[in-house]
This record gives C-alpha cells, structure tokens and sequence, in this order.
C-alpha cells in the first residue's frame, strides 16, 4: 500500500511536468509561428505591398496565368512573349511548386470567400511559408536532441538574416517554400531512421517530391541523404532502419521527381543523380552481406567473403570503367554548369560569362557571415560538439549536414541560405545544452536554498542540504539520494519561481545509493550564465529585427534614399513600364539587358528578346553585342529581332550603382564570347572600362554609352556622372539611329525607339557602298537588292 | 495601420520574450542527474566526476 501511494507519487509529478512542458512547447510555438511571421512583414509597412527584384515576378506573372487558365493551360504553355522570336516553353522549365503552392492558396481563401487578391497571396506566401519552416526546425532538431533543443532552433530560424533576405514579404521566390521543403524532408528523413516506419519513408519521398517541384537545389538532398547512409555503413551504424530510410527513399523520390516537367529524365541520367544510385547499390550489398553473416558459421562467412570480394572487384572495375568513359565523354562530366561551379568555384568565371556575372553566384565574404548569421557564427562550432556528446545517427546527419553547406556557402553567396538552417540547428542543440545545466543547477539548488529559509523543515539531512547549496566540484556530498527526494519533496518555494513550484513535488526515485552527488554547477555561477546567455539572444534578436527592416527589406523597384530634405522616392521603374504600357501596341517589341526581362513582361506586358532565365547564351551575347556596337550596327541587330523599343537602366543623374553603364562590361564579355569581333581590350583604357574624356573610341562609339548619355550634359552644363565620379568624355552627340521617346523622372530609365529606314527617293542614284554588312551575328531580314544601305 | 518602429519594438519584445519561455521550459522540464547515472551520459558528466 505504502508502495503503490509511493510510486503514484513519483509518477505523478513527472506526468505533470511533462504536461506543463507540452502545454509550454506548443504555447512557444506558436508564438515562433507569429514571429516569423511578423519579422518579415517590415517592407511591406516601409514601402508597400509589392512583389520585389526580378525572379518574383515572373513568377507571379506565372502564378497570375494559373489562376486564370488552369493546371492544364498552364502545364501546356509556350511563352511568345519572352526571348523573342525563340518563345520559351514555360511548362517544362519552370519549377511549379511555388506557383502551384500560391495558387492552391489562393483557391483556398477564395472558397472560403476571403476574397485575395492574386498579388497579396504571392507577397505573403514567403512570410507564411517561413512560420512553417521555424516548425519544421523544431521538429528536426526534436528528432536529433529533444524538445529544448528544437524550440531553441526553431526561435533561432525563425529571425536569421539570412533566411529572412529571400523571404520577406513580396519575396516571392522559389526559396521561399523550398527551405520548408528542405528541412521538412531531412525530417521526416530522420525520423524514419529513428523509428524505421516505412509510413514516414513514404512521408519522407513525397516530400522530397515536393521540393523537387520547387527548387533545383534539391540536388543537395539527393547528394546529402546518400553521402549520410555511406558514412553510416563505413562508422558501422548499418541497421534495418537505415534500409528503410533510404531505399524506399530512392525509388519513390526518382519516380516522383521524373514526373515534374523541368527534371524529367534528368533524374536518372545526370550525374548529379547518380551517387544516390550508386548507393542504392551499396547498402543492398551491405544487407546482403549482414544477412549472409547471420546465416553462415564465421570460417564459412570468411571463404564466402573472400570469393565474393574477388569477382566482385574484377566485376565492379569493369563498371567504373563504362561508367567513366561514358561521363568523361561529356564535356561538363555529365554535370550541368551551375552544379559544375560549386565543385570547381572558378569553372564559371572560366567558362560561362552569364553564371559569373549574377551576383548572387559570387563567393561571399566574410563580413557577410557575421551579417548572416551572427551570433550563431561562434555557436555552430560548440553545437557540432554537442552532437558527438553521444552521436546518434540523426546528430551524424546535421554534422554531415553543416559541413557541406558551409563549404556551398563558401563558393556562392546565394547558398548561405541552405546553410541557414543548418547553423540554426547546430546553434540550437548548443544553447539547449547550455541551458539544460543551468537550469537544472538553479532548479535543485534553489530549491534547497529557500528551504533553508522555511521553518519547520527539519530533518536530520539539513547539514548534507547546506552542504548541496556550498556545492562546488571540488566537494564530495555523502548523502542518500533518498534524504534529498525528502529535501526537495517538502520544499515550497517563494513566489519568484512563478509556476515552478510545482516542481519540487518531484520525486527522483531512481536509488538509494550512497555517495551520490547531484552534478550541477555553482548556484551563482548559474544565474550569471544564463543571464548572459540571455543577453547573447537579446544581441541576437536586436541584430536580426534591425537587418529584417534596414538591410532586407528594400523592394528594389522602389528606391528611397533619405536627404536634408527628408525622403525620396525613387519610383522610375514603374514608372517607365507603365509608359510602357500605355504608349505602345501591345506586339511591340522591347530589347534591354537581361535583367529587366521578367520586369518589363510583368508590368508592361511586353514582348521581351531577353529575360532573366539566361537559358540561351547566344541570344544574349546578341543583345549584349547590339549594345556594344555602334549605333548603326546596333540598328541593325535590333531590326533583324523587330524590336522596336530600347530600354537601359542609367544612374549617372543619382547615384543609383547597379546601371547598365555598371554591367556593360559583361554585355561586352558575353558578346565577345560569342561573336569574336567584339573584343574586350577595344573598351579598356589601362584595364578599366571609363567614360571619360580617357576612354577608348570603342567604348565612346557604343551603343550603350550613347543611349545612356544623350543629352545628360543638358542637365548640369558638365556631364558629371555621379556613379563614375568622373564627367563623361562624349558630351555632345546626336542619335541617327534611335530616338528618345521616353526618359523618366531621375533618369533612371531611358527608352528609345528605332527609327524607321529612310525611304529611298525615286530617280535619284547614289553609288551604293560595295562593302560586305559587318554584322556576323544576324541576317537582315530586309529584302533589299544588292548591299544599298538606306542610311547614306 | 502600426508603424515600422511599432512593429520593430513589437518584433525586439517578442523575440526576447520567446527566448526566456525556452529557457522557462528548460527549467520546467529539467530533472536531476547524479554522478551515478553516468553509464550513458556525456562528457560533461566525466568531467563533473572527474574534478573531485
């Protein structure tokens, strides 16, 4: 009887702590889920609710489409109005899962008659999207280190910079959905190894389905989760479960990734395939070999071995050796280019002009970590350690896991983001481990210090209590563990604990053994940690809500800049596509530099030559050699592509850095890799591009140049241009070719027209110029006799 | 409609709230652990057994 009140005594308090904590969880989780929500939600209150940069609107220009036509229009769409005359087939090159996410969402809260517009769903999908990822955060580290650890990373994701930078609101990218993808497969991943369930491998592959639809970073999951498998059979961790984590993995995750469009047979015939194929294979030959061990006695398991291994090396030669020749036949390896660029960083600035010229691809630097990632720089390291303390399956996962991202966050910038995550799970398991032994050191030693302070409370234990509270490790405390239950079973303490009294109701009932000594640290010394860990996240959370509304949040289509004279707005973009719109036809064609691309078919909903898929290098070298020529070989260029309007970007009148004056260089490199006769040395003076008085003619004969500085000298008398720092060398020219039919406000953007051909006058014959059309890049279309160039 | 400093307060209060309920769980939720129990434990626990 004394037993079972005894043991229901134990039971009980440890229920109710483990309620209280659930009760907690959820409560903290939920509050993460507003955070992160909320965080990102500082542009649209600074500026408005508008979709931001480039890639977001072609994708909401898809997503606009889907909802008007359906998923079968739009899985059959050939684009007409991009990369003209070639047209883009946008069903199989485009990644559908944020457009089929936006619109299912859209669909939903219409059902529901909450009537959203299409563009408000696409600005906050991205918010959304990022609660969901915080979670899905807590459920992966839960998996690796517990519950503390999990809330500790999911608080930590849910404010990193540099997750925040590709998913504020009206950030509506891939990555927006595709990081939740990400670390929900690597979980459910997880907790198939951890319960060997084939319903969550089932789980786990339509996950990973999902982020395949997404993003073509899901590479890294089908390169990641295999290179896991082999380091668990090579540490000897191979086990049923392991086997149920990755087969099924395969097979569905193939199948299913086939099924989306823009892979296709791409997901078993690329090289980036081919180590969860190669496997596959292994660990079937891993469990062949268990099974045998356990079937055969150990001298006929060695004969058995021996002859295997013999034929099968000879066997498996002969493959490697098929197999190389066939990947070395291909000239990337088999690899496509972007992936290509990760293993070898400078194969892109080698070989493909278009992949080292976007920004994003660059290496980072090293400022920019502590930007990122902050806090979490220096608590990575101390988490990596915490998972060897032991090492589990799940915790050798995110060690594998941080240390390949970090080196892809090494090579290009836009991949801190994979590594993100990772930092805040390694950070998470650090802090939870840091937290756990201060807790528990303040926990049972205050308890006993407040039962000092309550009368009543003797027991012939009171002398070991005083001895617990002096506790440091150099002490040995001589005490039963059954005296201490007692202790703390009968304390009640002061209100400063709040709901943590309850606590002390609990029972250790493990031993009575002797000489046992609870393993905390010094009271004191506790509540100085902790207070300093607290002001550690205080720095953490300041620092991120300040990058979240300074550095993250501009919209890059609006511009603002603060003077004595209070705020201006920079609105010229949308202001040139809405001239755009109204003042030309519809079929008019409209040439710039590729970055404004999806811009221009979105806003202006006009047919664009280039746009920011860069999927044809040739195309644009074609542009980018329109813009570098002359203006009567420009002409020419641009009028064999009908088009009919020219846009440039110019910042020389504000200051605005990122102009097209600023990337001509790469226009002339991609041209110049494509036609040979525009050759980069022609626009250097000293190895510099300038547009001073000191620039070489090329560069002052250009395209470019010319329809970035007509008339500029007009507004100032000089031609300062206040991006070069410097006054231009041309100030006084006349356009032949082209006329100005556009300029907007702060003359960020400037478009022109092509002028018609002169009409030839009758009677008159004029002795045409024999010589041979120089452009190589296209073929007039006019059907003129002879070679008569209308313009002399 | 709140203001960007209002929501950047809200954001700082929020964030540093949540932190001290994970350190508030951690405290509810942490028991005891004895030098005897140090079969399965960590380095940690070798290290309190060790500085006697």
């Amino acid at each position: 009887m004394a037993t079972s009140l005894e043991s229901t005594n134990v039971v009980k308090p440890d229920i109710l702590r483990n309620a209280i904590g659930n009760v907690l969880s959820l409560f903290i989780l939920l509050l993460i889920g507003i955070l992160a929500f909320s965080i990102r939600l500082f542009s649209v209150i600074k500026y408005e609710s508008v979709i931001h940069e480039f890639d977001p609107y072609f994708n909401y220009r898809v997503t606009q489409f889907l909802i008007k036509n359906g998923i079968y229009d739009f899985w059959n769409w050939f684009d007409d109005r991009t990369w003209y005359p070639l047209g883009r087939v946008i069903g199989g090159t485009v990644y559908p899962g944020l457009t089929l996410t936006a619109g299912s969402l859209w669909r939903i809260f219409n059902s529901l008659n909450i009537p959203l517009s299409v563009e408000t769903v696409c600005v906050f999908t991205a918010p959304i999207f990022s609660a969901f990822a915080s979670w899905a955060a807590y459920l992966l580290t839960k998996e690796v280190k517990g519950t503390g650890a999990g809330l500790t990373a999911a608080i930590l994701l849910a404010m990193v910079p540099s997750y925040i930078s590709r998913s504020v609101a009206g950030s509506y990218d891939n990555e927006a959905v595709a990081i939740f993808a990400l670390i929900f497969t690597f979980y459910l991943y997880l907790k198939t190894l951890n319960t060997g369930s084939l319903f969550y491998a089932t789980l786990n592959s339509l996950s990973y389905f999902y982020m395949v639809c997404s993003w073509g970073g899901y590479t890294f999951i089908i390169n990641l989760i295999p290179m896991h498998v082999l380091l668990c059979i090579a540490t000897g961790r191979y086990s049923s479960r392991l086997y149920i984590a990755y087969a099924p993995f395969v097979v569905l995750g193939t199948l299913l990734a086939s099924l989306v469009p823009v892979v296709g047979f791409n997901a078993v015939m690329t090289s980036e395939h081919f180590a969860s194929f190669l496997v596959f294979i292994i660990i079937h030959v891993v469990a062949l070999v268990y099974h045998i061990k356990g079937i055969l006695s150990p001298k006929m398991f060695k004969v058995a071995v021996t002859l295997v291994v013999s034929i099968g090396m000879v066997v498996c030669f002969a493959v490697i050796a098929v197999l190389i020749a066939l990947v070395a036949s291909s000239p990337t390896k088999g690899w496509s280019g972007r992936s290509l660029s990760l293993l070898d960083p400078t194969y892109a600035s080698k070989y493909i002009p278009i992949i080292a010229s976007v920004s994003e691809h660059q290496p980072p630097t090293w400022p920019s970590y502590f930007m990122d990632i902050n806090v979490l720089a220096f608590l990575v390291p101390a988490g990596i350690i915490a998972c060897f303390l032991p090492i589990t399956d799940a915790s050798s996962f995110v060690v594998l896991y941080i240390v390949t991202s970090v080196y892809f966050s090494g090579v290009m910038v836009r991949l801190m983001l994979v590594f993100a995550p990772a930092a805040c799970i390694m950070s998470g398991i650090a802090l939870s481990e840091a937290f756990d032994v201060l807790t528990r050191s303040i926990k049972f030693q205050l308890a006993d210090i407040l039962g000092d302070s309550h009368s009543g409370v003797g027991d012939a234990a009171s002398n070991s209590r005083n001895g617990v509270v002096q506790n440091d490790v150099s002490k040995v405390n001589k005490q039963s563990v059954g005296d201490k239950n007692e202790d703390t079973s009968k304390e009640r303490p002061s209100r400063k604990n709040r709901k943590k009294e309850k606590e002390n109701m609990e029972k250790v009932s493990i031993k009575s053994r002797i000489e046992k000594r609870l393993l905390v640290l010094p009271f004191e010394t506790s509540i100085i940690a902790v207070f300093l860990l607290v002001l550690l996240g205080g720095f953490y959370v300041i620092h991120c809500v300040w990058a979240a509304a300074e550095a993250y949040s501009a919209p890059s289509i609006v511009l603002t800049s603060h003077s004595h004279d209070g705020l201006h707005v920079f609105d010229d973009f949308r202001e040139a596509y809405a001239w755009l719109s109204h003042n030309t036809e519809v079929d008019d064609k409209v040439a710039s530099w590729w970055d404004y691309g999806y811009q221009t078919t979105a806003m202006a909903n006009r047919t664009v030559i280039v746009d920011n898929n860069t999927w044809n290098n040739t195309h644009i070298a074609t542009v980018g050699t329109a813009m570098s020529s002359p203006e009567k070989a420009g002409w020419e260029i641009f009028n064999s592509l009908d088009v009919k309007y020219v846009l440039v970007v110019f910042g020389g009148l504000v200051g605005y850095p990122s102009d097209d004056i600023n990337k001509f260089l790469w226009m002339v490199r991609i041209g110049g890799g494509v036609f040979p006769h525009i050759k980069e040395p022609d626009y250097l003076r000293d190895g510099q591009y300038r547009i001073d008085a000191q620039a070489t003619p090329t560069m002052l004969n250009s395209l470019m140049y010319k329809l970035s500085y007509f008339r500029f000298v007009e507004t100032d008398g000089k031609g300062y241009d206040r991006v070069r720092r410097t006054e231009i060398g041309k100030k006084h020219f006349k356009l032949t070719h082209f006329e100005e039919v556009f300029t907007t406000h702060h003359w960020m953007v400037r478009i022109y027209k092509l002028k018609s051909p002169k009409n030839r006058i009758r009677g008159k014959s004029k002795k045409s110029k024999s010589t041979p059309k120089a452009s190589s890049s296209t073929s007039s279309k006019r059907a003129s006799t002879g070679k008569r160039n209308p313009w002399h | 409609m709140i203001d960007d400093q209002d929501l950047g307060f809200l954001a700082n209060l929020l964030g540093i709230s949540i932190y001290v309920l994970v350190i508030t769980y951690h405290y509810i939720i942490a028991d005891q652990k004895y030098e005897g129990n140090c079969e399965n434990q960590n380095y940690v626990c070798f290290l309190f057994t060790e500085m006697d």
